[in-house]
């Protein structure tokens, strides 16, 4: 309710500032392909993203970078698209959408002003961060891939864990203890981010029989640990850790970025 | 003459990016914890030699059996008591290449025997619901050059605690060198360490721990259990030290004196908070940071960070060289301002 009369004001004072509103959708950890505007596109899915710009009337920007990296250098690869995007276009009320990892590349953003001269432009024109299943105080999963380290895996779970890779190292829980401790705010006890993010946690994992993606999902759940409620590859508690809780959903980490099982995109588009 | 004409000249702030900031109202700061994040372990991991495999159940709820095999093929399970046809085993196809995921609702307490496995295969086993843990952790989490480095694991079966048992570790690198087996001391009351003076490399950044657990409980049950943590071994890049501060007209000026042994992005970062509480706890107040291209060799940082508002008297200072070339913490010092 706080948040929708929020976004009531902000939307009376854009109107009459003439702000122009843009969205940007930053994806998670994954291969190198990510990097590729169209594999970004379809790690959405055109459903999510029509439904989340409510039929493409609001101006958007898909982020692309390589998911094998480290934070700060997605990061600098999404803050020079957002950074360019944003002047070319004029948009000076940006709402940010990211899935999984891209909610630790925003933070990175957000977290370093000085570490790039475009950062602190941006920041400035960001509204908020919806965050969803955001692994804020890493994953278990890849924690699994750091013990299995030097096994030859399926390639299932490597899709779902990743291989031991820059920008899976960056998510295992000792890795962002560290980064929440030094380089990340936003967490407890750190200062605060300087805009909110809204999380949203998923704790379902059997959502849909026809994808093998939730066989894998499930499994992974049980076999890396992930304590108390999670979507299979983001607990709760850690996804939780950062910003606001916005609402939780059933969907599980792969139906969680589309809007499909729980119609996720239809929330998303009630900012504008 | 001509050092202290340039310091003056080129004191950090003059060149770096600044960026201050208050904490929220009523936050409370919190010092870096020491260990890596304890992580609990209810899996375990066996490479597969040709001849089969034995997993051990401890007959507390329902286990998982992953095999991981370059050739997909069904893999034979037999039970503890023999039975190769058991109806509470259920396979799950997981992918469209053939591999399958063994679930057993009910284990009995004893060995499962995994066979038609090749020879190199990884065969994951877990029981997400048994009460028999392994909790693990490594410190320091920010290990500086010259620090030992703690590896530490606790076994529990429930409330009791789980001794006897052989646990090992094996420390890898960031480029994935392995090194050799380490065999924790046990400590008593399911404690189980060893502490390590060196690393077989200087390598810089996240190392891995992998601890694996073999064992009996008191009430006989055979077990095994791995797990997993990191730590982040610190380049030697600077040393950080002449923390001195002093409030002004509502603004704090914090400097301090670094040694740079590799030039490159550095930011000074500096984290203001209260004194200690009755319950202990500091309140966040204010925080400072200053990103800035340093040189080799001996110079001085410097900050100035906005205190409005707060009481500039028994302050607590967490000041930080971060490196920003490689990520990495260079240097950490506290002090008191009474």
């Amino acid at each position: 309710m706080k948040r929708t009369a929020l976004a009531l004001v902000l939307l009376l004072t854009a109107v009459a500032a003439e702000a122009k509103t843009g969205v940007v959708f930053i994806h998670g950890k994954g291969g190198t392909t990510l990097a590729s505007s169209s594999v970004a596109r379809a790690y959405w899915t055109d459903d999510m993203i029509r439904a989340t710009t409510k039929g493409y009337t609001i101006p958007y920007l898909i982020c692309s970078y390589d998911g094998t990296q480290y934070m700060w250098v997605a990061g600098n690869t999404v803050a020079g698209q957002i950074y360019n995007w944003m002047n070319a276009n004029a948009i000076d009320d940006i709402v940010v959408e990211t899935h999984s990892f891209g909610g630790i590349v925003i933070r990175w953003i957000m977290s370093n002003p000085t570490y790039d001269s475009r950062y602190q432009p941006i920041i400035n024109r960001i509204r908020w961060v919806n965050s969803i299943a955001p692994p804020n105080k890493g994953s278990e999963a890849a924690d699994l891939a750091g013990t299995l380290s030097g096994s030859w895996l399926t390639g299932w779970l490597i899709d779902l864990v990743g291989q031991k890779n820059n920008s899976t190292t960056n998510c295992t829980t000792s890795s962002m203890s560290y980064y929440n401790q030094y380089y990340l705010k936003g967490t407890s006890g750190r200062p605060a981010l300087p805009k909110t993010v809204y999380n949203i946690a998923g704790y379902g994992l059997w959502n849909d029989f026809a994808h093998s993606e939730d066989y894998g999902l499930a499994t992974l759940s049980g076999i890396a640990g992930l304590p108390g409620e999670d979507d299979g590859m983001v607990a709760q508690y850690s996804a939780q850790a950062v910003g606001v809780v916005w609402f939780t959903t059933e969907a599980n980490h792969h139906h969680n970025r589309h809007n499909d099982y729980r119609r996720i995109g239809d929330s998303l588009a009630t900012d504008f | 003459m001509k050092r202290i004409l340039c310091t003056l000249l080129f004191t950090a702030p003059l060149f770096g990016q600044v960026a201050t900031g208050r904490f929220a109202q009523g936050e409370t700061y919190v010092e870096p914890e020491r260990n890596a994040p304890a992580a609990t372990s209810r899996m375990f991991v066996r490479n597969a030699n040709g001849q089969g495999i034995d997993l051990p159940a401890t007959g507390q709820g329902g286990m998982i059996i992953v095999v991981n095999d370059r050739q997909p093929k069904s893999a034979k399970l037999r039970t503890p008591i023999g039975d190769s046809s058991s109806k509470s085993v259920q396979r799950f196809a997981i992918d469209a290449e053939g591999h399958e995921v063994l679930h057993i609702d009910q284990t009995i307490a004893g060995r499962y025997h995994v066979s038609d496995v090749a020879p190199g295969a990884t065969v994951i086993a877990a029981e997400p619901d048994s009460a028999l843990a392994m909790i693990t952790t490594v410190g320091p989490l920010s290990r500086m050059p010259g620090d030992s480095i703690t590896l530490h694991a606790t076994l529990r079966d429930g409330d009791d605690s789980v001794s006897g048992a052989q646990v090992v570790a094996h420390v890898t690198a960031p480029d994935g060198a392995a090194g050799d087996s380490i065999a924790l001391t046990d400590k008593g009351h399911g404690e189980y360490e060893a502490v390590i003076a060196e690393l077989p490399s200087r390598a810089n950044g996240f190392w891995s721990v992998r601890y694996d657990a073999d064992g009996v409980t008191a009430h006989g049950v055979e077990f095994a259990r791995t797990g997993s943590n990191q730590f982040m071994n610190e380049r030697n890049s600077a040393h950080l030290g002449g923390i001195r501060s002093r409030v002004e007209n509502g603004m704090l000026h914090v400097t301090a004196n670094a040694e740079i042994a590799e030039a490159g992005r550095y930011r000074f970062d500096v984290i203001v908070a209260s004194e200690r509480d009755k319950s202990g706890e500091r309140r966040g107040l204010a925080w400072g940071e200053a990103a800035q291209t340093l040189e080799r060799g001996a110079t001085q940082l410097s900050l100035d960070i906005p205190l409005d508002g707060v009481a500039a008297s028994d302050l607590f200072l967490d000041v930080r060289l971060l490196n920003l070339d490689s990520m990495g913490m260079a240097g950490r010092e506290t002090a008191n301002i009474h």
